[in-house]
């Protein structure tokens, strides 16, 4: 019998009225793996992270590390590990972009009360400046999120989902925005990142980084995974083609 | 049951307008996103103008008037023009005061419209003879009968209005082009200009018929309801809870509510009257029904986080996070010794009056400037701890500093519970929620002869090791000594808060303002931290109270009214609602403060201290969107971003592609963005 | 042959935000019927060019001429109603409003067929009840461009216009912009971060970097120099360059 996974749903189902935005949707994430989520406008991706991550009422497990997830609300799902990005950014306005990332290591609460007051506790600077580099936002720590084009934004998405704990990254979509050049460096990125043993699920609608990067991918059609497989095979898989891709992804 | 019927249906004319101003309230909000706390003071304003016309055909204007014709004017023309005095005021509303503030945070808009409504009520006040006008009757008075209750036709007539001003709003919202476009509007300016659309043509069509509406459903209740200097302007305030049952987005959930409400209103006075009704909730129990009803529907109705497709993001005031360096701080400390140590009598009494409003304020910096709570109940907070300390100090003998304390205390879980309906509702909204809950507590605790004797809730002298620490002994009115104690608590907590604000504490609390939901996701439990806020600032406004209660002796429902928790809140916001600095000028300019003492004391002109702090609120509220100390703040760093920027570009190559350059300042009210 | 005129006229324009410019003495023409692709690394100034160009954003220096009329002073719902669009990047549709309601405000005498236009975006058929808000990323995008399509302008600029797309929708939309240019002489503004997509719809490009055209010249002659163009990504402007430095018409 293979090893528990890092990272499984199953049977994850959301319904939205007469809306069927997840059916049944069976998939797993081992440690350092990157897994691809593509599929049409409207397919559901978005509605999975969600509801993996405690914003969209859904039926079905979610288990991390072994762990069951499902029915936590959604800062305990990222306490345990498991972090999550915004396909609209969705950074915090009023903060500098050190500030996003320190806002996710220490979370306010009693003992930041105690500590603010009395003690004279400093957010990990080292830490939060080396997540800003990795993702080539060294020199806008000290920004505001607004002054940012959108590409970098989705960045700074990304670093503060990977501060303060992180086992498991869902990223929605953290490429558009991007432009070819910054894209290739972003999956090298990504590498890096899973290679620390991160799984990560990458949902993109950027073909060349998501062959590229992924050692699986998974495609959503109406909610329901329609295929699954190493890259290649997906690439040529006539189903996704027909409900994605258009025509054969040219090299 | 007849009984009961009979109540029920008098309540209907008070239910109608309740019912046209929650509809209007919702529509405005539809129409701008405003929270129009006026709304009752335009109708208020109609309402006398037509009592005037009808006695001795008088128009009368906010400065002079004219006579129109000689004698009473006839009921037609009379009405007429009264609902037109009503669109014009709230069509001026809208151009001289909304339309400016359409970018300003929320809490600007919601400062502006509460300035708006005191000032309309104090011209009415002024302008017209309340001592002899009347409302003359309006509509038929005939007596139907129905199953045992005599029914007036009127309040059939105005009910059926209520329900006709909702249907044709909401057919107005839904089918028409111009209504479906003045809500796209009130969602994204820029995005529908940028379509051709005119936001600001569309929203005044809104502004002037809920002005009408509003207005002629007053003039038609009010010979019903009765004349009264002020009735209407707190019609708003159930109005405001009638319109949130719908969440301010459902004109029919609105009308429905209000007339509930108006019902339900008589018949508990009716049941007042039996017997068997117990005491404590003879007083009160009216006014408290609002917030009830408001709670209520919002935990049967909201959702925590907000879903996909809400707007997450509200405009909220700038906030720079201080750094505490040691030269200021000494600077304001020695600067506040001085000034108690140097003055006696009435000027010390300022001065401590605006160290204690300092931290009331403070209290507002935390849970409105830093959490985006807009809080309406500081000051029921504060009345809570002092109410508590009265019981705690005389009945108990509590003695110092125990009795604050254990006040505060009190206080703190009054605010938790006042902060349960934030985990469901937000902005301008909230603020309703809390106004709710103000007046819930001043009229069913404060103002209740059962909770509160007549004499007033006396407190005992604080003492300290055997030492008096009372506030007057002899002839001096403020003793040095109180005068220190309450200096070095308010200096002690206050660099407590700002050490708060500038720690993992203020950058928590400055995430879940600018965004809940990806608050949660970065981990942070947004509920508890709602209810740390509220708890927190309640317990500073609550020593705050306690202090206020040693300072005067003696606390009355007067101490603590609703109009002084808005007052307050009007102050911080002038004030600078995100910064220390702020929360200082607030308590310099607040009530009984350095200000006023100094209006009285020196210019002698303390008895236009209420019209000057209403003019300059409303003044301030347009032209500094941001407050005082963040207008100051921001020129500030718009001048060093430019100094600090060079003017030409990098020579190219020389960058990375991505930006470099060193940051300007951001925009001062960041755009509504939207989740995909 | 006289050159047809020009629909969008910007010349030595600087904007940018707090007095500070983003972008410096640009100037770009674009003619009715003509694609321009603008294109350049994040924060180059693009969204700032086509927020300029609308007049949401005013000029510190330079002009702007829309359909022959200047822009500064002018509202930008009047210059809107003239016939110029614009898509902004990421959020152009009401998300209190369902997508028909979307549709009908976007709708516009003279401007194009309901139907036909919910023709080139296939997916939103199904939606046409449901609240924008609830929309995904994508399905919002497309309802933007239909929006904009809608209204029939002569001006259209896209701010991002694969943005959040699936491939096999932006293959579909990219004839179209094409067909709309050529048959109804729209003249059309595109930015987007795919070079290939880009240049494959668009007559010319111009490249933008920290603010300043690093790289102009003809979509198809930029399609084989793949390496100066992305030489001017990096704000390389090669003195040898067979192109022509500024961007006015070819
Ligand atoms: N609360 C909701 N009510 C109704 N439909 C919804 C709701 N949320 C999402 N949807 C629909 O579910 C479908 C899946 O959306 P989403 O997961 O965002 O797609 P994508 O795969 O593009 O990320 C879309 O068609 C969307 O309109
Ligand atoms: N609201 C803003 N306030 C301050 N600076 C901004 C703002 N918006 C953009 N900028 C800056 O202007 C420059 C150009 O941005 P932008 O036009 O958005 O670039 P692009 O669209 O090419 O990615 C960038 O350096 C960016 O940081
Ligand atoms: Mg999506
Ligand atoms: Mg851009």
């Amino acid at each position: 019998m293979p090893p528990d996974p890092l990272f499984a749903t199953d049977a994850l189902t959301v319904r939205y009225g007469g809306v069927l935005a997840n059916d049944r949707v069976t998939l797993t994430v081992d440690r350092g793996e990157i897994v691809g989520l593509i599929g049409p406008n409207g397919a559901g991706k978005t509605t999975l992270v969600d509801a993996v991550s405690g914003f969209a009422p859904a039926t079905g497990a979610v288990t991390l590390a072994g762990r069951r997830l499902d029915g936590a609300g959604p800062h305990r799902r990222r306490a345990a590990g498991l972090a999550r990005t915004w396909q609209a950014g969705e950074l915090f306005t009023d903060l500098t972009v050190a500030q996003n990332l320190a806002v996710a290591i220490e979370r306010p609460g009693w003992r930041t009360v105690v500590g603010d007051v009395f003690g004279r506790r400093r957010p990990d600077a080292d830490g939060i400046q080396a997540a800003l580099e990795m993702l080539g936002l060294g020199d806008a720590a000290d920004r505001r999120p607004t002054e940012l084009s959108l590409g970098q934004q989705k960045l700074v998405g990304v670093a503060r989902a990977l501060v303060g704990g992180t086992a498991m990254l869902l990223l929605d979509e953290p490429a558009a925005g991007l432009d070819t050049h910054e894209s290739g460096q972003f999956g090298a990125e990504l590498r890096r990142i899973a290679a620390t043993g991160v799984g990560v699920l990458l949902i993109d609608h950027d073909m060349t980084l998501v062959l590229d990067v992924c050692d699986r991918v998974y495609v959503l059609d109406f909610g329901k995974v329609i295929a699954s497989g190493p890259p290649a095979a997906i690439r040529d898989d006539p189903a996704v083609i027909a409900a994605y891709l258009g025509s054969a992804v040219a090299e | 049951m007849g009984e009961f019927l009979q109540f029920v249906f008098l309540g209907l004319s008070t239910g109608a307008v309740y019912a046209v101003l929650a509809s209007s309230l919702v529509g405005v909000y539809a129409a701008t996103g405003i929270v129009n706390f006026a709304q009752g003071s335009i109708a208020l304003w109609a309402v006398w103008a037509v009592a005037a016309l009808r006695a001795d055909g008088t128009l009368v204007l906010p400065v002079g008037s004219v006579g129109l014709g000689s004698g009473p004017m006839d009921r037609v023309p009379a009405v007429a023009i009264g609902v037109a005095s009503a669109v014009v005021w709230a069509l001026l509303a809208h151009l001289l005061v909304f339309r400016p503030l359409r970018r300003a945070p929320v809490l600007g808009q919601v400062v502006a419209s509460v300035g708006l409504m005191i000032f309309l009520q104090a011209l009415v006040t002024l302008r017209f003879d309340t001592t002899s006008l009347q409302a003359l009757p309006l509509l038929p008075a005939k007596v139907l009968t129905f199953a045992g209750a005599h029914v007036n036709v009127s309040d059939l007539v105005l009910a059926g209005a209520a329900v006709a001003v909702a249907a044709l709003l909401w057919a107005y919202f839904r089918f028409t082009r111009p209504g479906i476009a003045t809500r796209a509007g009130a969602e994204d300016e820029r995005a529908a200009r940028l379509m051709g659309l005119s936001p600001d043509r569309l929203a005044a069509v809104v502004w002037a018929i809920t002005g009408g509406v509003c207005g002629l459903v007053a003039v038609l209740a009010a010979p019903t309801i009765g004349l009264d200097p002020t009735s209407y302007t707190f019609y708003v305030v159930p109005a405001l809870a009638a319109a949130l049952v719908g969440r301010l987005a459902s004109i029919g959930l609105a009308c429905a509510a209000g007339l509930l409400l108006g019902s339900f209103q008589t018949v508990i006075l009716w049941l007042g009257t039996k017997s068997w009704w117990p005491g404590w909730a003879q007083a009160g129990l009216g006014d408290a029904l609002p917030f009830v009803v408001v709670i209520v529907a919002l935990f049967l109705l909201g959702g925590r986080i907000p879903s996909r497709g809400e707007v997450t993001e509200t405009r909220l005031a700038a906030v720079t996070i201080p750094r505490l360096r040691p030269a200021p701080v000494a600077l304001v400390l020695a600067a506040a010794t001085a000034a108690t140590l140097l003055t006696s009598g009435a000027w010390r009494f300022g001065v401590v009056t605006s160290a204690i409003l300092t931290l009331l304020a403070m209290s507002l910096v935390l849970l409105t400037g830093y959490l985006g709570q807009i809080s309406l109940a500081t000051m029921a907070f504060a009345g809570t701890a002092g109410f508590a300390l009265s019981k705690l100090t005389t009945s108990a003998h509590v003695p110092f500093p125990f009795s604050i304390l254990i006040s505060a205390m009190v206080a703190t879980a009054v605010g938790v519970v006042v902060g349960i309906p934030a985990l469901r509702i937000r902005g301008a909204q909230l603020a309703v929620v809390t106004l709710a809950a103000a007046i819930a507590v001043q009229s069913f605790v404060f103002s209740n002869p059962a909770l509160t004797p007549f004499e007033g809730n006396l407190i005992r002298d604080p003492s300290l090791f055997g030492l008096s620490l009372a506030v007057r002994s002899g002839t001096d009115l403020t003793t040095a000594r109180f005068a220190l104690t309450v200096l070095v608590i308010v200096a002690l907590l206050t660099l407590a808060v700002a050490r708060l604000m500038a720690g993992a504490t203020g950058r928590g609390f400055l995430a879940v303002r600018s965004n809940e939901r990806a608050a949660a996701a970065a981990g942070i439990n947004v509920a508890a931290t709602k209810l740390l806020g509220f708890g927190l600032s309640a317990f500073l406004a609550g020593i705050g109270g306690c202090l206020i209660g040693y300072s005067r002796g003696q606390l009355s429902d007067a101490s603590f009214t609703v109009l002084a928790g808005l007052t307050l809140l009007a102050m911080a916001y002038v004030g600078g609602i995100t910064s220390v600095s702020g929360a200082i000028i607030a308590g310099l300019i607040g009530p009984l403060g350095v200000l006023y003492t100094f209006l009285t004391q020196t210019v002698e002109a303390g008895r236009y201290y209420q019209l000057i702090a209403a003019g300059g609120l409303l003044v301030t509220a347009v032209l500094n969107p941001l407050g005082l100390a963040g207008t100051t703040g921001h020129h500030a760093r718009a001048w060093l971003s430019r100094r600090r920027r060079p003017p030409e570009a990098p020579p190219p190559g020389a960058a990375a592609p991505t930006g470099t350059e060193p940051a300007g300042t951001v925009p001062t009210s960041p755009e509504p963005s939207h989740a995909a | 042959m006289t050159p047809p005129p020009a629909a969008l006229e910007i010349s030595g324009l600087s904007a940018g935000y707090n007095g500070v410019p983003a972008v410096r003495d640009l100037s770009i023409s674009v003619a009715q019927g003509e694609v321009l692709a603008l294109l350049g690394p994040n924060g180059a100034g693009k969204t700032t060019t086509l927020l300029a160009a609308v007049g949401l954003l005013p000029a510190l220096r330079g002009s702007v001429v829309a359909l022959g009329t200047p822009l500064r002073g002018r509202r930008v719902e009047r210059t809107a109603r003239a016939g110029v669009s614009l898509v902004p990047a990421g959020r152009g549709v009401f998300h209190q409003l369902t997508v028909a309601e979307n549709l009908r405000l976007a709708r516009r005498r003279g401007g194009a067929d309901l139907d036909e236009t919910l023709g080139h975006f296939p997916p939103l058929r199904p939606l046409l009840g449901r609240r924008c808000g609830l929309l995904s990323g994508g399905e919002q995008q497309m309802l933007a461009l239909a929006k904009a399509l809608l209204a029939g302008p002569r001006v259209l600029l896209v701010d991002e216009l694969s943005l959040g797309l699936a491939p096999l929708a932006v293959r579909g939309l990219l004839p179209t912009i094409r067909a709309l240019a050529d048959e109804r002489r729209m003249a059309v503004v595109l930015v987007e971060q795919h070079l290939d997509l880009a240049l494959s719809v668009a007559d010319r490009a111009v490249v933008l970097h920290h603010g300043r055209v690093a790289l102009a010249g003809r979509a198809a002659e930029l399609r084989e120099r793949r390496d100066l163009v992305e030489a001017a990504y990096f704000g390389h402007t090669d003195p040898a360059s067979p192109f022509e430095p500024s961007g006015s018409a070819p």
